[in-house]
């Protein structure tokens, strides 16, 4: 277990707290690959507005773009939601084990006070 | 009795919140929280030791636990004490030393002792997890949920 997996976390978490943003994630879960302007159809958004939100997504390293022809394809990156993921895990751990760790610390003072 | 959840604050943050039962009175339980003798018995995960440190229980006072690391070496973490209100709640900040590869932004952590029947400890632990974010508006869309649909994707390749 080490903490190193947050490098660029901020970006990512940046980048997930827009629901707009999370939107697109989620439905390039769903269909793998969509273009700029079918992401936003459903958005009820301009073009501009939507392709603000893909930067901030591509920076964050949770984007992949491909180019045919006139048409910019985009794609999930999922790596980066999983390094996130560990993140937080590695949290979970630490206090879940240090606190059997206390409690064996605990009953074990206990026996030695009786 | 013992749980845990992930959640998302107003703020967007995740907050990791644990609750564990512990079969000593508050008091007890406080004190292994308040000096580095009995803190270092326990702190951190398993099979991990601390081997350097210090602390200054007081409030405003700081602490640094250090533990080895995986990798060899060592990685500390350390803080300030906010709030320590005997022998039911500790407030303190987190952040680990900086390396180049750590982020050390600062997190922090509310420790709450409540006691329970039969002379028994629940302890509350309650960490926000990501200290820097955008100000979102809240929404219903919670974090949990975005990795849980996300991770189903992840699953599927």
């Amino acid at each position: 277990m080490n903490p190193s997996s947050s490098i660029g976390l901020t970006a990512i978490f940046s980048a997930l707290a827009d629901p707009s943003r999370r939107a697109i994630l989620e439905r390039l879960s769903i269909e793998k690959e969509a273009t700029v302007s079918e992401l936003a159809e459903p958005l009820d958004m301009s073009l501009p507005a939507v392709s603000k939100h893909l930067k901030v997504l591509e920076r964050a390293g949770l984007l992949n773009r491909r180019r045919d022809g006139k048409s910019f394809y985009l794609k999930l990156n999922p790596r980066p939601l999983k390094e996130a993921g560990e993140w937080i895990s590695y949290y979970e751990q630490f206090w879940s084990e240090s606190l059997d760790r206390l409690e064996d610390f605990l009953l074990k003072d206990e026996q030695a006070n009786d | 009795m013992n749980k845990q959840t992930i959640s998302q604050n107003a703020e967007e943050k995740f907050v990791l919140e644990m609750t564990r039962e512990l079969p000593v009175v508050p008091e007890k339980v406080f004190a292994a929280f308040s000096n580095f003798e009995a803190m270092s018995a326990w702190f951190g995960p398993h099979g991990c030791k601390v081997n350097d440190g210090e602390l200054n229980f007081v409030e405003g006072g700081s602490y640094r636990m250090q533990i080895p690391s995986e990798k060899g070496g060592n990685n500390a973490v350390g803080g300030i004490y906010k709030e320590i209100d005997p022998p039911s709640r500790i407030v303190f900040s987190w952040k680990w030393e900086p390396r180049e590869e750590i982020s050390s932004d600062e997190m922090e952590i509310t420790i709450e002792f409540r006691e329970i029947e039969g002379g028994k400890t629940e302890l509350s632990l309650r960490q926000i997890l990501v200290p820097e974010q955008d100000v979102a508006e809240h929404h219903s869309w919670g974090w949990a949920e975005t990795f849980e649909r996300l991770g189903a994707f992840l699953g599927e390749e």
